[in-house]
């Protein structure tokens, strides 16, 4: 009996008078005759009379139906959700934007800055190396001097460049003349300019010395005029044709 | 064995015994007050069928009416329930001749009246020391009466879960319970058991 009892709850269920009426006559007849099922049926009474009163009383938190229906609760919580919901949207669209859009043309950018970087170190480089090859001294330089002509048959100043040489001396002798400074004009044969040396002065020797770099003078031909630039006008003094050879 | 305790009370009384009496009341007052006070839901009539069953039962022992001693106890539970019956049947009959404006007020529910300030302490004690969690399931349980599975969905245990909380808040109550019951019972006795203030 007291197996069954405790198994299906009987003392609660009679409190909570859940039971059938022939289970309800049956467990009155068992605790008028049971000691230890009655003291157990008063304290349940009691706790049961306890509890209800506490959740009336509102001791063991609010009510489901409470809690439902409370216009508090709607009133921050349905904000808070959609705010939420709002800012999850915002976020993803930017997150989208970024990782779509912005990601790859910060890329491009990037890429381009890092092409213009490698550019300029390269850049740097050669002018690092042209600097340092024009601070060195250079021995064997090749010189020429130019013996001017108007006769196209006529055999052209030839100058052959040893091997390693950078630069190509001209020396120019200047008819005399009232001339106090010139220009000279190098041009390739297909009359493509190739340097224009301004303010030329004649040195001790009356003639004027010139130094080209040869990364600008490949081997071949090349027509080199001079002309007077003090005092004016500007006029051609002289023309000279020059044959440029590699070992 | 009750039986046999119950045979040799009988014959204590019938054999005029001066304890005797006093024993079986002893023994059945609470539960016959308890029953009565469950059905009949007003204090000053569980006393009245308290009183009456008893008188009742021992003129049925003093007289040698009782057929099996040995079921004493059915015995008292049926004489209580004959008593509570005539009381209904007053009741209505009382209902029926009385103006609707002087008809009595109604009953409380059965709970409140075994409410009471030790048991209020003691659920809150008890209280205390329950998860926020075990607090919705005795609420969901014992104040708005759901169904188990229910109860587990929401507190989000499983349904066998729900019978160890209560068996162990109840464990708890009853051991808050009995403390404080000790330290004030000479004052509640009445108003828990009614048998201390009452004669046959």
């Amino acid at each position: 009996m007291h197996q069954q009892i405790e198994d299906e709850e009987i003392i609660e269920r009679y409190v909570r008078n859940q039971l059938a009426p022939e289970e309800r006559k049956a467990f009155e007849e068992h605790y008028f005759t049971c000691e230890e099922c009655f003291a157990k049926l008063e304290v349940t009474e009691r706790f049961v009379a306890g509890v209800r009163d506490a959740g009336s009383r509102g001791l063991l938190g609010r009510s489901a139906s409470e809690v439902a229906s409370s216009p508090g609760w709607r009133a921050w919580m349905l904000p808070m959700v959609a705010a939420s919901a709002c800012a999850a949207v915002v976020f993803a669209a930017v997150t989208g934007w970024v990782f779509f859009f912005r990601m790859p043309e910060l890329r491009q950018q990037l890429n381009q800055t890092a092409a213009n970087l490698r550019a300029e170190q390269a850049a740097r480089a050669i002018l690092e190396q042209q600097i340092a090859s024009i601070n060195q001294a250079e021995a064997n330089l090749p010189l020429v001097m130019l013996q001017a002509t108007r006769d196209l048959q006529a055999a052209p100043n030839e100058v052959t460049i040893p091997y390693g040489a950078k630069h190509l001396v001209l020396w120019i002798d200047v008819p005399a003349g009232n001339s106090r400074s010139f220009r000279l004009q190098v041009d390739a044969a297909d009359n493509r300019p190739v340097e224009s040396l301004d303010n030329l002065q004649r040195n001790t020797y009356g003639a004027l010395a010139v130094s080209l770099p040869l990364e600008a003078l490949q081997p071949g031909d090349y027509r080199i005029r001079l002309f007077r630039q003090e005092p004016l006008p500007v006029t051609l003094l002289a023309e000279y044709r020059l044959r440029i050879r590699r070992p | 064995m009750p039986a046999a305790a119950d045979v040799e009370l009988v014959a204590s009384i019938q054999s005029g015994h001066s304890g005797a009496e006093t024993a079986l009341y002893e023994k059945y007052a609470a539960k016959v007050y308890y029953l009565a006070l469950r059905e009949s839901r007003l204090p000053h009539d569980a006393e009245d069928v308290r009183a009456e069953t008893f008188l009742r039962v021992l003129q049925a022992i003093r007289g040698n009416h009782l057929r099996s001693p040995a079921s004493l106890g059915s015995f008292i539970l049926g004489t209580t329930r004959n008593v509570l019956h005539e009381l209904f049947l007053r009741r209505r009959q009382a209902s029926n001749s009385t103006q609707p404006e002087n008809a009595e007020a109604p009953t409380p529910p059965h709970e409140e009246l075994f409410l009471d300030s030790e048991v209020q302490r003691a659920i809150e004690r008890t209280i205390v020391r329950l998860k926020p969690r075990e607090r919705a399931l005795l609420r969901l349980h014992y104040y708005e009466e759901l169904p188990t599975h229910e109860i587990a969905r929401r507190v989000g245990i499983a349904p066998e879960r729900v019978r160890l909380v209560k068996s162990r808040a109840l464990k708890h109550f009853r051991e808050v319970y009995k403390r404080l019951d000790k330290a004030t019972a000479p004052k509640n006795l009445d108003t828990k058991r009614g048998s201390e203030n009452t004669s046959i």
